[in-house]
């Protein structure tokens, strides 16, 4: 697996592969918000935009599951706030129902993260960011899920 | 219940004024087959077919199954034998709008289960005699009261395990899965034209039957029938490598039943649990 | 092959025999039960693993040489631009031997040796094959749905297997040897079985109730591809893959690549002329639009192509896709209503 593999700049550390998927409107500008407010956090996680939360499919966390996330995130507007009017709700139902289909597969729900991070909160994304880095180091990698290739992800792809 | 009890008269009787009225094009009902313990389908076309009809608790299979089929519509109006579990999936059917209430005529049966040894299902069932049925057929069933906790049994048991204990059950029953899709065929709500794992630009689910594949696979299936599934069974019944998938229809079931007072199949007018939401619904496990 | 081909076991000569040969690193093969009561022939590390309460195995023998899925290549797109493509190593070489399948799924290996090595010599198939030494178990007592006999094979029969056993009451066993094969492995476990006598009769043959006459049936199979019988008998069936994932002469596949970014493998899989998509043709036309189409198939394909092309029937009668079949689709039945037409 290549997370053995030692990093190209010399690290040997293993670090977390955590997919994020932000909506448009709210969390990815959030996300946004921290870099331009040079709020710090830490490099493993992975930005996806999506135009709404309840654009994320499940298999979307599946796929990244199988292609070699370590973790899944996914958020997305405040309930009330989303600019589709109500993307967010139907995401609310949606993912909350898919993490406990995960759940009773045994499929960690640890591993799974549904938050909301609005346009505002460049803060709360980079304490987001670091808490959920600091879990997935301490979950390891997910080796027991069934990855796409035997070889695991290229980090160069 | 015996095949040639008083159901099985009436519901011939019925079938056969249905088709010489010619109110119906087909009536699809349960048929004998020598000494087969399972009842299996009967499309009955004409007056003299309908005494191929018969009901007993041989009749096992969900036969609303057959009624989103180009090869049944193009029969005209159709008659089905339900069962009350199986009037369940024409309930979503209706709602979902894959049918219309004036295509079909429901001929309900009272039932007091079905199978040797009975089916696991009935002995939670609160449906003995449907409702909303054109015409219903043999004797009323006494309706016990079902106990909750026994409707979810499969799914507690599993649940009580730890997250690893799970993963390793259902690894060992996902590495058994031959993509054969009698699950899915033999599901009444499962009528899409293209099923997501037919769909190959980009191919969402592996077709291989490795386990990857077939996690992704058994999770799609049990994701799309969420909020959906009426617990008719049928999936676990025709499995030819014996997964539990009530268990994760179960499982899905009493989370939309808890979260949101949603029991699927009850009637034909429902909201679907995916199809709305409130402001209201917990934000339990958001960060 | 030598005159003797008749051997006698006392009873625990099953448990000897697996035992001796997995002291000699041979892998074996043979019958094993699930928890949900199915039996199905996996690889035993002991003798104990082994169970002999089974009509037949759940899932049938040609699992073992055409697996449900295989790597075939593995890819992987260099620097330089060029694709690495790497031939998935052979199958072990190592023995196996495999205990406790039935006569009609040995006979199935006839049919599947035929098309494996027809236009195309299948390697991995063929060195699968190679490599086993097939045990078979008499059949003691089929059930309703066994129909070996109409379509040429027999409880007793021995087409496709390199032994075949006749197990008495008492535990102990009669081995018939049928193949180079065989009397090699009767050669190495040599204390295990003994010469029989002359005289040693074989059991009386099970009866099978069931009949019908393949040829008869090839006859309307001939001048009946249009006929509206086919919408008839294929009205009940759903279009799931049981009845071909079950049955041990169906060889149909698929060849999928599955990859991510710059490498992947392909694989070659297990398909099912049951499924719409099977011959779903990129234009969007199928040109088996139905269920009718594709059942006429299935039933065409095991009496009427196959019987043409290689002078067999590709139905050895096992009754798996009867015993499979969710809701009650039955071959037999069809076959007899053909036969009556």
């Amino acid at each position: 697996m290549s997370e053995e593999k030692p990093k190209k700049d010399g690290q040997d550390k293993w670090e977390p592969r955590i997919i994020a998927f932000l909506c448009n409107w709210c969390s990815y500008a959030g996300a946004d918000l921290a870099g331009m407010s040079r709020f710090g956090y830490p490099a493993p996680i992975r930005v996806i935009k999506v135009p709404c939360s309840g654009r994320v499919d499940p298999l979307f966390v599946l796929r990244s599951f199988e292609q070699g996330a370590d973790m899944v995130l996914v958020s997305g507007c405040h309930p009330g706030d989303c600019h589709y009017t109500s993307g967010n709700y139907h995401a609310r139902r949606k993912l909350l129902a898919f993490r406990e289909l995960l759940t009773f597969l045994g499929i960690d729900p640890r591993r799974f993260k549904i938050s909301w991070v609005s346009a505002a909160e460049g803060g709360k994304w980079s304490s987001l960011v670091a808490e959920v880095t600091e879990e997935a180091r301490a979950l390891g990698p997910y080796k027991e899920f069934p990855r796409s290739v035997s070889e695991g992800v290229s980090d160069e792809g | 219940m015996k095949a040639d009890g008083p159901a099985t008269d009436a519901l011939r009787k019925e079938a056969a004024d249905l088709l010489s009225r010619g109110d119906v094009g087909v009536v699809i009902g349960y048929g004998r087959q020598d000494d087969a313990d399972l009842a299996a389908p009967v499309f009955a076309r004409n007056a003299e077919d309908a005494d191929r009809l018969v009901f007993d608790d041989h009749c096992l299979g969900n036969l609303a199954v057959y009624l989103p089929r180009s090869e049944i519509r193009a029969m005209g109006r159709a008659g089905v034998v339900v069962k009350g579990c199986d009037l369940m999936a024409v309930n979503v059917l209706l709602r979902e709008n894959v049918i219309k209430r004036e295509d079909v005529v429901l001929i309900g049966t009272h039932c007091a289960g079905v199978g040797e040894p009975q089916l696991e299902k009935c002995s939670t069932c609160d449906v003995h005699s449907p409702e909303g049925c054109d015409v219903v057929v043999g004797e009323p069933v006494d309706q016990p009261k079902v106990d909750e906790e026994q409707r979810y049994k499969a799914a507690a048991e599993i649940d009580a395990m730890s997250v690893e204990e799970r993963w390793d059950f259902w690894r060992s029953q996902f590495d058994k899965c031959i993509r054969c899709y009698a699950c899915r065929q033999v599901c009444p709500l499962c009528y899409c034209k293209r099923c997501i794992v037919e769909k190959n630009i980009p191919q969402w689910v592996a077709t291989s039957a490795h386990l990857r594949g077939s996690i992704a696979w058994n999770v799609v299936r049990a994701f799309h029938l969420t909020g959906r599934c009426v617990g008719c069974g049928e999936c676990e019944r025709v499995c030819p490598v014996g997964i539990p998938l009530g268990a994760i229809n179960q499982k899905m079931s009493r989370h939309v039943g808890d979260s949101y007072g949603f029991h699927s199949g009850l009637s034909a007018d429902q909201e679907a649990p995916f199809t709305v939401w409130s402001p209201d619904d917990s934000d339990e496990g958001i960060l | 092959m030598s005159e003797q081909n008749l051997f006698e076991a006392p009873a625990g000569w099953l448990k000897s025999a697996v035992d001796a040969l997995l002291s000699d690193g041979v892998e074996v093969v043979a019958p094993v039960g699930a928890e949900d009561g199915t039996v199905d022939l996996a690889p035993v590390s002991s003798s104990g693993a082994i169970t002999l309460e089974y009509l037949n195995v759940n899932q049938p023998l040609k699992r073992l040489f055409f697996p449900q899925t295989e790597v075939l290549i593995e890819f992987e797109r260099q620097d330089d631009g060029d694709i690495d493509v790497k031939s998935q190593s052979a199958p072990p070489e190592e023995e196996m031997v495999v205990f406790g399948c039935r006569p009609c799924d040995t006979a199935a290996l006839d049919v599947l040796d035929k098309v494996f090595a027809w236009d195309y010599d299948d390697l991995r198939y063929r060195e699968r094959r190679e490599r086993a030494t097939i045990v078979a178990f008499a059949c003691t007592g089929p059930d309703p749905q066994c129909f070996c006999v109409p379509v040429g094979g027999s409880p007793h029969g021995s087409q496709g297997s390199d032994v075949l056993v006749f197990t008495r009451d008492d535990g102990s066993a009669l081995l018939e040897v049928n193949t180079p094969k065989g009397e090699k492995l009767m050669e190495r476990l040599g204390a295990v079985a003994r010469p029989a006598q002359p005289d040693s009769g074989l059991p009386d043959v099970p009866d099978i109730h069931t009949g019908f006459d393949p040829e008869k049936i090839k006859l309307w199979l001939d001048d009946n591809f249009e006929n509206e019988f086919w919408a008839g008998a294929s009205l009940m069936c759903v279009g799931c893959g049981s009845c071909t994932y079950l049955c041990p002469t169906c060889h149909c596949f698929d060849i999928v690549d599955e990859g991510i970014w710059n490498r992947g493998e392909r694989r070659r899989n297990w398909d099912s002329c049951s499924f719409g998509q099977f011959t779903a043709h990129a234009s969007g036309h199928n040109p088996r639009p139905d269920q009718a189409a594709r059942y006429r198939q299935r039933v065409m394909h095991k009496f009427k192509y196959f019987p043409e092309r290689f002078g067999l029937v590709a139905c050895v009668g096992c009754g798996r896709c009867l015993r499979a079949c969710g809701v009650g689709q039955n071959l037999v039945s069809v076959l007899h209503d053909i036969e009556k037409t």
